[in-house]
């Protein structure tokens, strides 16, 4: 957790640096922010499937992350000066946030778009912000599938982390999803079965594990009667 | 566990996760700080997903972040500073190709009259070359005309409108070259009448071998004009943005 605070007011420290025009700064914030973008545009474009192959991904990637780096900085950096993290973002949450909407709006129109008004509307960034909601169940059960989030998203693509956040967290159609994604609903189920197989051997690894962990104390205790 | 239940104390557990939606080992590869452990772990993960691309693409550009820099610097430097055009020289110049162009893939509106409508419709543009007298339409194809450019010519473009634009613009470019189109992101000038000019060395402005390329300008509106270059190459004009084409070819490299 230090560490992560660490980090946060490091680029919050190169945040205020490059918002003052410091051309170290900017660079800095650039390289800070340049993988989380591409990331999330890698992650929406790669959900073309088969159209995305007939295509430079790479060049395309690149265009996406020069614009979008150069849109947080234009007139006057006025999307960055809107992050606030009082509103439940991190930077790099906003900036992925930012990434993503705009180019989902870029594949859906064919054209970028000025960026007043469709990326980055307050509300909808509160509205995101304040999705966070208390997991149900029992602790014990919350224990084991955040355990099992963690090794699920470890082992998913950006590409897979934006289907998992649509098709589970979100609970969107998969028509809308095509709709908004240029995805074909066979490829949108063809990925949600497969992750269903994955968490499914996950979910048995772990129980494996939790029984193994239990075996031992329950020996004993067997043993303490005697 | 059933399935539905599973998938919702997962939903549950990612909505308790700030960081949910960050591809972390995917962040670490793109920022080239993956060892070559995690790299070789990513690339088992990008082929059980079905994406054998993944790694290649998101693997870091050394130059990427200075490119990005330098974009945000001539950013900053035309909002600062009102563009204005650079006037065509006549003498000197071995090859003044017509005109315009334009810019920038480096991209980026500029703001050109401020407080006026951004979305009114774009005057006709016009690519005038000096001396020869060359004026193409825009909304025509390649001139029929090859400019040829040696190892010491200039190139100079001029795009002009017709009347002065009201309104933001900005511009893009794409060369098309054995039928494949990339992006042409030269410095460019945008004046404040909505005049767009480029001049310099044609081996820098045009890298490549030698043979013959089309150069497509297109100059549009905020939001108007296509970010990739086959859309470039392909666009054709209308009343909010103007697509200009030059067909050049390098002699002698």
């Amino acid at each position: 957790v230090a560490e992560v605070e660490k980090g946060r007011g490091h680029l919050e420290g190169v945040l205020a640096r490059a918002l003052t025009g410091d051309s170290a700064g900017t660079l800095a914030l650039i390289e800070a922010l340049a993988p989380i973008v591409r990331a999330r545009a890698y992650g929406v474009l790669a959900g073309r499937g088969a159209q995305s192959r007939s295509r430079d991904v790479r060049q395309e990637l690149d265009d996406f992350a020069q614009d979008i780096l150069c849109a947080l900085f234009a007139d006057d950096a006025r999307l960055l000066r809107r992050w606030d993290k009082a509103r439940g973002l991190s930077l790099p949450n906003y900036v992925g946030l930012v990434t993503e909407r705009h180019v989902r709006h870029v594949m859906r129109s064919g054209r970028r778009s000025p960026w007043s008004a469709d990326a980055t509307e307050a509300d909808a960034l509160e509205l995101v912000a304040g999705t966070t909601r208390e997991p149900e169940g029992d602790i014990a059960s919350r224990e084991i599938f955040a355990r099992l989030w963690a090794q699920l998203k470890d082992e998913l693509t950006p590409r897979g982390l934006m289907l998992f956040q649509l098709l589970v967290v979100e609970e969107k159609p998969v028509e809308d999803i095509c709709a908004t994604y240029a995805m074909t609903p066979d490829a949108v189920y063809a990925w949600r079965s497969r992750m269903m197989k994955r968490v499914r051997v996950l979910i048995e690894s772990l129980s494996n594990d939790r029984a193994s962990d239990r075996a031992p104390s329950h020996t004993i205790s067997k043993q303490e009667p005697t | 566990v059933k399935d539905d239940e599973a998938l919702a104390a997962l939903a549950a557990a990612a909505r308790s996760d700030p960081d949910a939606r960050r591809p972390s080992r995917w962040e670490r590869l793109a920022a080239g700080e993956a060892s070559d452990d995690e790299r070789a772990s990513l690339e088992r993960v990008a082929q059980s997903w079905d994406e054998p691309d993944a790694v290649a693409v998101l693997s870091p550009d050394r130059a990427f972040a200075e490119r990005v820099a330098s974009r945000v610097a001539a950013q900053r430097a035309a909002s600062a500073a009102p563009a204005t055009v650079v006037p065509l020289r006549r003498a000197r110049v071995v090859v003044v190709a017509a005109a315009v162009v334009a810019a920038v893939a480096m991209a980026a509106s500029v703001a050109l009259i401020a407080g006026r409508s951004r979305t009114a419709d774009l005057p006709t543009y016009a690519m005038v070359t000096e001396g020869g007298q060359r004026d193409i339409r825009s909304g025509s194809g390649a001139s029929d005309a090859v400019v040829r450019l040696g190892p010491d010519s200039n190139l100079d473009l001029a795009m002009r409108p017709q009347k002065s634009v009201v309104g933001a613009v900005e511009v893009r470019a794409a060369i098309v070259m054995d039928g494949r189109a990339r992006p042409w992101t030269p410095s460019f000038e945008i004046a404040s009448s909505g005049a767009v000019s480029l001049h310099g060395a044609a081996t820098a402005l045009v890298d490549g071998s030698n043979g013959v390329r089309d150069l497509v300008i297109a100059v549009g509106r905020p939001g108007e004009v296509p970010l990739d270059p086959e859309a470039i190459a392909h666009a054709e004009s209308d009343a909010h943005l103007r697509v200009m084409r030059a067909r050049v070819e390098i002699v002698g490299r």
